[in-house]
């Protein structure tokens, strides 16, 4: 990844680091892949001269020799690899056993030809370790191989005439193409030594004249995601003319009902394309320019009020990375590599915050599941991956911002404030550390106007750090002290330092309407406002505060005056207020405020 | 018989001229009508004005009043001077020089805003005086119409933008398109976001904002809807259109754009194109880099990407904004001025002489002895009606109570409606 950092920008698949190498198709080798098992199978010379059988999966590697019969139409191990299926002639498959040694047992040759001689095998797959089902052109047939007898004893078959089919293995399902149009298709699911036949699936094609096959085993796929089995078949119907746009339709195979349309999905690209799916997505090659579309059926589409979603690509369609080897057979797979935010930005703004809002409507719903300790109707859930903010600021923003400084704020700013949106949106708690750096980047790029509006429609909410750093700002951006008053002033928990920053800022008044509204008044030392007031050098500034607490002591422990006290009691000793009396004295000629506001009264 | 402007004029000072050539001294006057007699006799007198105080202060003299006319004087940059006279025939209303400073002040910055200020233009024109003047003809012509006798009713005019504070989520929604928008047309330097005549959303300095504010709610915003109104097309625009811009995408014609010149809060000037689209009752201003103006696709771009995206956001701001007008019709008539960022924002009923006078007379006037902290209460001499101004620091609120009221009840009628937390805000919500 490191090295090819360069153009990953301009992709989001590539291929494999480490291919499956192989001997390419030659006058004596030939080449087989089996894509249940995923293995390809190099054989030369007939396998007189050997036989490798290579997967990605290295477990899956086997070598070795075998007699040469003749043509190989096909082979395949069965999945415990005990078993090698060799397809050599339109009318029977036959079998060769391996010891534990992973060697061919000698003379361990048997074969199964197909129910009827009329019928043609058009392919065979290993549903499991011992049985095996052929498609015929005339239905399905199952078969046991008991390796041991070196026997195979037939188990059901299931008549009709069959087109093409298609497998999957882990949800051991079969697919079996019927009618002269080939649309209408007919699931199997495998469950012991069964094959139970499914409700059929009907797929919309355009009538053609005469009738002739239209749907071919191209156009269908069946994908796995999000733990469940899809069946994609590419639209014939919609495809009118060859320069209009192919959608793509899932159909949801139920194992116990009939298959549900579930999804459209908008290519807006004509021509042919090929089908996979990785990391739960599906990805869309597109030979005609070359590129990849990716779908994710877990992101929001538009509903079409009778069940089904279209959905569009989520990102902009991208070349799989150039890879620099030359691939010598046209079976080659994919190892996907899926990146969401590239250091190689900048990806359109919009779907950054697609992918936000999807990783926190997640991250609501798992935390609301957590919370009732019930599992979500969501069936994607279990797939996604939870990601919190936390992770996304250091795994992302951090690394992405520590490591290209030539990301512009505009852009930073961006992102950020879209991921501020969309936690907002969900009703989830911003840290600190988020608003921090948008805060930051929005100071370095001189749009404090910006900071000042988002603080000011608490859309940053309100936390003693993130005053503290406006109070901080304050050389810089002059009214980042008042937006911190603000902000202390929401923040409950903020009130002795507010009321100190308030007293070093001469904003005393104001001080003294925060303690009156939260209560303190009772508690707060007068000697500490009435000194910050002589400093401000106002005397109506004095004057109210000495008025204040005046008033305060008086409430605290009645009027003086009626216990034949002296003025100056107003203050108890203990609040070494004197020097405030005498100054008040020294400006207003009288000793009291309190005093001063009953004269005027009378 | 309200205040109305009886001239408005620029001239150089510090001329030492024949008497016969006051003609060149005159870079601007209002109304062209005037005899050029009477024109240089006004002016002349003014200077004379100006000139004489000069000798017993070092502040310069700001305006002259007599019992019918006040006259406002600005010296703007190289002894270019500006005049504005305001005709007060009716002596129950007032003049309020303070607010004709601020009429006067914010002509200038507004030309200043689409043509650069004068020394920019003499600049760039070998300081060729008549070409300057033919500037500023071509602008405080169609200006001073936009002047009408009611700016001159001392509230309606102050200069102050008013802002709607969106709920945190909207806003967060209107600040993200904006970020959007000005991530997929890289050359829009700066946005702001109208709805009818508030802010919703500046991407600009307030200075600037300010002007740009006063220009698309008394002039860009007014034109507009009398020309919908004369097609005979509801009030309400069904479709995003540009106000500036081209008006028939079909066609290609190059549009004129004005070119508007920022400072940004410091003072190094740039300029951009000035794009407004407007989609419900929504009204986008876009400044775009660039030496010449964006061609005709970019225009068809910026409609496609915003005709649907801004009338969708128009309509939740005016379902927003429809609430909040709902609410709070029990309130007091109040207004908020925030000297700091130039925002106010009042009450929905609105202030009525001679509330609106008083308001104005505190505001402007009567700014004696004042700390950073005050209260001031005042009655009407001939009527019930009291004001409160409460001032901190750049911030003031005036209540106005029509009650027949004592001092202890007017105080428990303020200790009642508790401003101060909404007082402490900026943009007050």
């Amino acid at each position: 990844m490191a090295a090819s950092n360069k153009i990953c920008c301009k992709h989001f698949l590539k291929l494999s680091d480490k291919p499956l190498r192989f001997e390419p198709v030659n006058e004596v080798n030939q080449v087989f892949f089996d894509d249940t098992l995923g293995q390809v199978f190099a054989v030369r010379s007939g396998g007189t001269l050997g036989v490798v059988a290579d997967s990605l999966d290295k477990k899956l590697y086997r070598s070795f020799r075998m007699q040469d019969k003749g043509n190989i139409i096909a082979m395949k191990f069965n999945p415990s690899l005990t078993v090698l299926a060799i397809q050599r002639s339109p009318k029977s498959v036959e079998f060769i056993n391996f010891n534990e040694k992973n060697e061919p047992v000698e003379f361990s040759n048997y074969s199964q030809t197909c129910k009827n001689k009329s019928f043609m095998i058009r392919g065979f797959n290993w549903i499991t370790t011992t049985d095996i089902a052929f498609v015929t052109d005339s239905g399905l047939e199952l078969y046991q191989v008991v390796a041991e007898k070196q026997t195979v004893r037939s188990l059901k078959t299931h008549s009709a005439q069959v087109n093409w089919f298609c497998y999957e293995r882990k949800h051991s399902i079969l697919i079996l193409s019927t009618g002269i149009l080939g649309n209408v298709l007919y699931p199997f699911v495998f469950q012991g030594t069964q094959g139970i036949k499914l409700p059929r699936i009907e797929v919309e094609v355009a009538a053609v004249k005469p009738p002739s096959l239209v749907l071919f085993d191209r156009h269908v796929s069946l994908l796995e995601l999000y733990g469940q089995l899809y069946l994609a078949v590419l639209n014939q119907k919609m495809q009118k003319s060859e320069s209009s746009p192919i959608t793509i339709v899932l159909y949801l195979i139920n194992k116990d009902g009939p298959a549900k349309k579930l999804y459209i999905l908008e290519t807006k690209l004509p021509g042919n394309f090929a089908l996979s799916s990785a990391d739960n997505l599906i990805v869309l090659h597109h030979p005609a320019t070359e590129t990849c579309l990716l779908f994710d059926i877990a992101l929001p589409g538009d509903s079409d009020g009778f069940g089904v979603t279209h959905l569009l690509p989520i990102i902009e369609p991208l070349p799989i990375q150039p890879y620099d080897i030359q691939l010598p057979s046209k079976d080659f797979k994919y190892d996907m590599c899926w990146e969401v935010i590239s250091p190689e930005s900048p990806y359109p703004i919009g779907l950054i915050a697609r992918v936000f809002d999807a990783l926190n409507r997640n991250y609501v719903a798992h935390r609301k599941s957590i919370e009732t300790g019930n599992s979500s109707n969501d069936p994607f859930l279990p797939f996604s991956l939870i990601l919190d903010q936390r992770d996304l600021y250091s795994g992302v923003f951090y690394k992405v911002f520590e490591a290209r400084k030539d990301i512009s704020h505009k852009y930073a700013i961006a992102v950020l404030s879209e991921f501020v949106r969309s936690l907002n949106q969900y009703n989830i708690y911003i840290g600190d550390f988020i608003l921090e750096e948008l805060i930051t980047r929005l100071v370095d790029g001189n749009r404090c106007n910006e900071m000042s509006q988002l603080i000011e429609r608490s859309v940053l909410g309100e936390s003693k750090r993130l005053a503290c750093l406006q109070l901080s700002l304050q050389n810089i951006y002059p009214r980042a002290l008042h937006l911190a008053i603000n902000m202390f002033s929401k923040e409950n928990t903020g009130g002795p330092e507010l009321i100190e920053i308030m007293l070093e800022k001469r904003q005393i008044i104001s001080a003294l309407r925060y303690v009156r509204k939260n209560g303190l008044a009772d508690t707060i030392s007068a000697r500490k406002f009435l000194d910050a007031a002589v400093e401000t050098n106002d005397p109506a500034v004095f004057h109210a505060t000495f008025l204040f607490f005046e008033q305060r002591n008086l409430r605290l422990r009645g009027d003086p005056s009626q216990h034949h006290s002296l003025l100056s009691d107003r203050f108890a000793p203990g609040e070494q207020c004197d020097s405030y009396v005498s100054h008040f004295e020294k400006l207003f000629g009288c000793s009291s405020a309190l005093h001063q506001t009953s004269i005027a009264n009378n | 018989m309200e205040p109305k402007l009886g001239n408005f004029f620029i001239f150089r000072g510090k001329l030492i001229l024949d008497e016969d050539k006051t003609d060149d001294k005159i870079l601007y006057f209002h109304p062209k009508s005037e005899d050029v007699m009477i024109k240089s006799r006004i002016v002349g007198l003014s200077e004379a004005v100006i000139n004489f105080t000069e000798d017993f202060t070092d502040e310069p003299c700001q305006y002259l009043y007599t019992t019918t006319t006040c006259q406002v004087f600005q010296v703007v940059e190289d002894n270019i001077c500006f005049v504005m006279t305001v005709i007060n025939d009716n002596k129950k209303s007032k003049c309020c020089v303070g607010l004709y400073q601020t009429i006067l002040n914010i002509a200038y910055r507004t030309f200043c805003f689409f043509h650069g200020n004068c020394s920019y233009i003499l600049k760039n024109n070998n300081s060729d005086y008549s070409c300057l003047s033919k500037y500023l003809e071509c602008f405080f012509d169609s200006y001073l119409s936009t002047l009408s006798a009611s700016s001159f009713n001392l509230l309606n005019a102050e200069g102050y933008m008013k802002f709607f504070c969106l709920e945190k989520n909207n806003f967060m929604r209107v600040y993200c398109s904006m970020n959007r928008l000005s991530s997929s047309f890289s050359d829009i330097a700066c946005t702001a976001l109208f709805f009818n005549d508030e802010i919703v959303w500046s991407g600009l300095h307030h200075s600037d904002m300010r002007i740009l504010y006063y220009y698309v709610t008394k002039c860009l915003l007014p034109r507009s809807r009398e020309t919908t109104n004369e097609a005979g097309t509801p009030k309400i625009n069904q479709y995003g259109k540009f106000l500036h811009g081209p008006s028939d995408l079909s066609k290609d014609n190059k549009p004129t754009l004005p070119l508007v010149h920022i400072c940004n809060g410091n003072e190094v000037v740039k300029s951009y194109h000035l794009v407004v689209y407007a989609a419900l009752s929504s009204t986008l201003c876009m400044l775009v880099n660039g030496k010449t103006p964006p061609n005709e696709q970019w225009f068809r771009n910026i409609h496609d990407y915003l005709d649907v995206q801004q009338s969708a956001l128009a309509t939740d701001i005016y379902e927003e904004w429809i609430s909040r007008k709902q609410e709070n019709s029990s309130s007091p008539t109040y207004i908020y001025i925030n000297g700091a960022d130039f925002s106010s924002k009042r009450s929905n009923k609105s202030i009525v002489e001679p509330a609106c006078s008083l308001i104005a007379d505190m505001h402007y006037t009567w700014k004696f002895n004042e700390s950073d902290y005050s209260e001031l209460i005042v009655q009407h001499s001939h009527s019930d009606l009291w004001v409160v101004k409460r001032k901190d620091y750049d911030k003031e609120q005036f209540i106005v109570l029509t009650d027949s009221l004592n001092f202890s009840q007017i105080s428990d009628e303020l200790r009642n409606c508790n401003y101060d937390e909404n007082f402490s805000l900026q943009l007050w919500d």
